[in-house]
């Protein structure tokens, strides 16, 4: 498999290979991200190729540095809003589409100040996995960034799920208490 | 906030904490030193405590309420037995056996003959059992014998086996064997010599306890391991005290040691 900086180079080159190596080297993972999102493989794969496209669309200018957690972003960014879409669909499958024919779009609430209380919330969230062990912080992340069952967890660290269970428990506590302090109900 | 926000919102991490969680190879390195926290909690018990916070959490208030009911319960019932107590005894624990048979012994008087009168000088016996019945008391004191009294000898009872114990100007606490379960009688001298040095015919019983009792070595014959009664001697007359178990008897013996040591000289 070719090294991240080579598939960058790629990227800048337009060389349609950056694709295929980024698919051969991080498909696999983007697949497993999505998929938990979605439950659904032709959704997680048809998220996954957006996801694609849009590292093609972004690099260059961009050059992520690492590729892999640039990648995954995508892919779970287009697989939420995916996710939001899909659950809209369920709840009300004609009246979306009426409004969709009128011209209503259903992921347009992201104001401004949304936006900005996002990348704030973001900034929060890194400040208190700063504060926490890189056990804990993989932990966290490995839960609710990856969305592992505490089944896979337990496989892939080596350590009880019940144990696990409980630990996260307690992180997800004191990220709330974190964030409460900082105004913010979790 | 809701979960959809912060999911957002997790998105967009440092890629270096990211970096870190999407490194599956690595990952159960991280965790091989991995402890369940703090208070000394095992991995194990960590999921039973979380389970238990949870649970209270859930039930918060009426779990409290629970504990403060089963303590106060606790206290009624303590407070009751006290009062009880105090009521039918006149004191708690100890004191008042203490109290009781040191009145038996003021009032002991011989006029029984002797149950073993082939003992050495031994002449009169009576059983403790009459003063307790006679004062409505317990038969068992394992260590409110009076100060002061002097222990004779020491004899061991067990069901139709009578033994009887002696201590000789030759430091040695002899037992003898009056009656068989059998029937059959005879006397042996087979135990409870200090020192090293034991008894020949020792050997030949089986069963046989050693027990140390401050710091002597005292070996009892016991047939199946338990003793039901004991005898001491006080003043020329033989007192036999019911023991429940071979332990607590092992106790009465130890607290005569306590209250002459002249008892094994």
């Amino acid at each position: 498999m070719l090294e991240d900086s080579r598939i960058i180079e790629l990227f800048f080159a337009r060389s349609e290979q950056a694709i295929t190596a980024l698919s051969e080297k991080y498909g696999k993972i983007c697949l497993k991200v999505a998929y938990k999102i979605l439950s659904n493989y032709e959704d997680s794969e048809e998220c996954v190729n957006d996801s694609y496209l849009g590292a093609w669309n972004t690099i260059p200018p961009q050059q992520p540095n690492p590729l892999k957690t640039y990648i995954l972003k995508l892919v779970r960014n287009h697989a939420l809003n995916r996710f939001d879409y899909n659950s809209a669909q369920k709840r009300s499958g004609d009246y979306t589409v009426c409004l969709e024919e009128i011209g209503y779009k259903i992921a347009s609430d992201e104001t401004p100040e949304a936006a900005l209380e996002m990348k704030q919330l973001t900034a929060w969230i890194n400040e208190w996995l700063s504060l926490q062990s890189a056990q804990n912080r993989v932990l966290f992340l490995r839960r609710y960034w990856f969305m592992d069952t505490y089944e896979e967890l337990s496989e892939l660290t080596g350590v009880k799920a019940g144990t696990l269970k409980v630990r996260v428990l307690r992180l997800k506590s004191s990220l709330s208490d974190f964030l409460s302090e900082k105004g913010v109900a979790l | 906030m809701n979960a959809k926000d912060f999911m957002l919102a997790l998105t967009d991490v440092e890629d270096v904490f990211l970096s870190e969680a999407a490194d599956e190879d690595n990952i159960k390195a991280l965790f091989a030193d991995f402890k369940a926290e703090t208070d000394g909690e095992t991995a194990e018990n960590v999921e039973c405590n979380s389970e238990r916070e949870l649970y209270t959490k859930k039930k918060g208030k009426k779990v409290t309420l629970w504990k403060l009911l089963l303590v106060a319960c606790i206290f009624v019932s303590m407070a009751i037995y006290g009062v009880l107590t105090v009521k039918t005894r006149g004191s708690f624990g100890y004191e008042h056996y203490r109290e009781r048979v040191e009145a038996m012994f003021r009032e002991v008087r011989p006029d029984s003959e002797p149950a073993y009168s082939e003992v050495g000088n031994i002449i009169k016996y009576r059983a403790l059992e009459e003063f307790c019945e006679k004062y409505g008391t317990d038969c068992y004191y394992p260590a409110v014998l009076p100060e002061g009294v002097k222990i004779g000898y020491v004899a061991v009872q067990k069901g139709s086996i009578d033994l009887m114990g002696n201590v000789n100007e030759d430091d040695t606490l002899t037992y003898y064997l009056l009656q068989n379960a059998d029937g059959s009688s005879g006397r042996y001298s087979f135990l409870f010599r200090r020192g090293e040095n034991q008894p020949a015919p020792f050997k030949d019983y089986k069963n046989v306890k050693r027990e140390i009792i401050n710091g002597v070595d005292c070996y009892i014959l016991d047939s199946t391991g338990e003793f039901f009664q004991a005898h001491f001697v006080y003043n020329g007359d033989v007192y036999t005290v019911t023991a429940p178990t071979h332990k607590e008897l092992m106790l009465m013996l130890d607290g005569m040691e306590k209250l002459d040591e002249r008892a094994f000289e």
